[in-house]
């Protein structure tokens, strides 16, 4: 509604100009008050084109006009009485510095996984153990109809494992029936629980998400999943192996 | 003659109300592009924290080895302190380091993710600033105040939810996974008058792209906006010193994604 306003409006005024261009060319003949008023509304129109062109040019001017600018100076070297003596502080205080950030590094094992590119990478003792694609959230928001909805992202952040199991059970729930178009069943029904699906070994991030393997393998590098982080059956399992309850995991 | 009269144009105006009526539009454009051109160019300055003074020294740019090796250790050394500050921090931080070439993000300390810097044009403001100056500038992280980006921050597909197994499977076979492919462009607006821009250095899919041009027209609304806003309250407008830095494709739309939305960066110059 709005939109087709601002095309009649549109319409309007460039016949309203049309006129004042076959007016001044002397094509037409225009009643005196009808005239006024078109030269004003161009002239108003012309004003508001050079304030609008100004104001978003005035960024790119200004890179201009800043070549005009005086040099801002700082000091040199020889403005220091004992420039060596400044020189291997500095370099010192580099290298302790360099150390401190390195601490900040985890020594045991840890997982970085990348959301965008569905990628993930397994470092231990600070080196690069593997990597590989991985399947996180999907980013597909469910809505049912009665006014649920479920947003299927992998939570962003650092997190630890929480818990390691061996042939994992997946307990299905709500939004996994209502996805299918099934009846959603009684919480300990015996369709809530899916046998294999989650691969050999799972890992718990806490909040109900889990670093597991997966049946659709094809799938690996996409974001396909309901949150959880896929990996392949070779990977998982030296995932599995690497990291302990407490490691870290970084999720970006 | 007395036709030509009654039809002239200018009629309306009678001829002095008509060179008062360009005087003051003349002179209004002029003073409109002196607000918004040269006055925030020649009081341009690259913005420090509140309450703090930058080192101004009185001797000029030396060519001098040692001093650059002095200026290279001083640059290290703020850019190391920069990230120690944010290495407890759980939040991801943007980490841009120019003389390496190297757009880094830190998590906690840790290097989650470095790409190469392809190419980067920076604004001819920096270069009225001797390197020490930079470095003092560049000293405390920015904190990114607005962002405008040619891709969402979360690629989110809606769904309803099916009525029955017959319509969930014909959504299944209807929801499409996103390829990836999407131009990046972003630009990330700081508290500090820094304007960083990351953009892809493949060429666009296509040259009058839609999605380019929104980026574009949103870039251009934020800016005329400050711009308006700083003139409503008769205040200089900011002059934005930007930096864009160029990496691949792939690259720009991870880094965009995986930053929250008040991300602080840390910049080597």
């Amino acid at each position: 509604m709005k939109n087709e306003r601002i095309i009649l409006f549109w319409i309007r005024f460039k016949e309203f100009l049309s006129a004042g261009f076959l007016k001044a060319a002397g094509y037409i003949r225009l009643h005196p008050r009808l005239e006024k008023a078109i030269y004003t509304a161009s002239a108003g129109m012309i004003s508001i084109f050079l304030l609008h062109i100004s104001i978003t040019l005035a960024p790119a001017m200004q890179e201009g006009v800043v070549l005009l600018l005086p040099l801002k100076k700082a000091n040199t070297l020889s403005e220091i009485k004992d420039p060596d003596k400044y020189i291997k502080e500095l370099e010192r205080g580099n290298m302790l510095l360099e150390g401190r950030l390195l601490r900040r590094i985890p020594t045991g094992s840890y997982l970085v996984i990348n959301t965008t590119e569905n990628h993930f990478k397994l470092y231990h003792n600070r080196k690069l153990k593997r990597e590989g694609f991985c399947s996180t959230g999907s980013y597909i928001h469910l809505e049912a109809d009665d006014s649920q909805a479920w947003i299927f992202k992998t939570p962003k952040g650092i997190f630890r494992i929480r818990g390691k199991t061996e042939y994992p059970v997946w307990k299905k729930p709500d939004w996994a029936f209502i996805e299918e178009g099934l009846p959603v069943p009684p919480p300990e029904h015996h369709s809530r629980f899916d046998y294999g699906v989650l691969g050999d070994y799972a890992l718990s991030l806490g909040d109900g998400y889990l670093i597991h393997g997966t049946l659709y393998k094809r799938q690996l590098g996409m974001p396909v999943t309901h949150g959880c982080v896929r990996l392949g059956d070779e990977d998982l399992e030296v995932v599995y192996y690497y990291m302990q309850e407490g490691s870290k995991v970084f999720i970006y | 003659m007395e036709t030509t009269d009654k039809y002239n144009c200018f009629k309306f105006f009678h001829q002095k109300s008509r060179k008062i009526f360009l005087l003051i539009f003349f002179m209004l454009l002029t003073i409109l592009l002196i607000f918004t051109v040269v006055l925030p160019a020649i009081k341009a300055e690259l913005l420090f924290p509140a309450g703090e003074q930058a080192q101004l020294f009185n001797t000029s740019h030396s060519d001098d080895p040692m001093d650059h090796r002095m200026h290279g250790l001083a640059s290290e050394n703020a850019w190391l302190r920069a990230r120690l500050t944010l290495a407890g921090s759980d939040s991801l931080v943007l980490l841009v380091n120019l003389p390496d070439s190297i757009v880094s993000l830190q998590m906690n300390g840790v290097i989650v993710f470095e790409t190469a810097i392809t190419g980067y044009k920076i604004s001819r403001i920096f270069n009225k600033y001797s390197p020490l100056y930079l470095t003092e500038w560049c000293k405390h992280p920015f904190t990114v105040k607005a962002s405008v980006s040619s891709i969402p921050k979360m690629p989110v597909i809606y769904k309803k939810a099916p009525k029955d197994t017959i319509e969930a499977a014909k959504q299944q076979n209807l929801t499409e996974v996103p390829t990836g492919q999407e131009d990046t462009w972003f630009s990330l607006y700081t508290d500090r008058n820094l304007k960083l821009a990351i953009k892809q250095n493949e060429t666009p899919s296509t040259l009058i792209s839609e999605k380019r041009q929104r980026y574009f027209r949103k870039t251009r609304k934020l800016e005329r906006r400050e711009l308006v806003k700083s003139m409503a309250n008769f205040e200089i407008p900011v002059h934005f010193a930007y930096i864009t830095i160029y990496v691949s494709r792939s690259d720009a739309r991870v880094i965009y994604r995986a930053l929250p939305e008040h991300a602080l960066v840390v910049l080597r110059l």
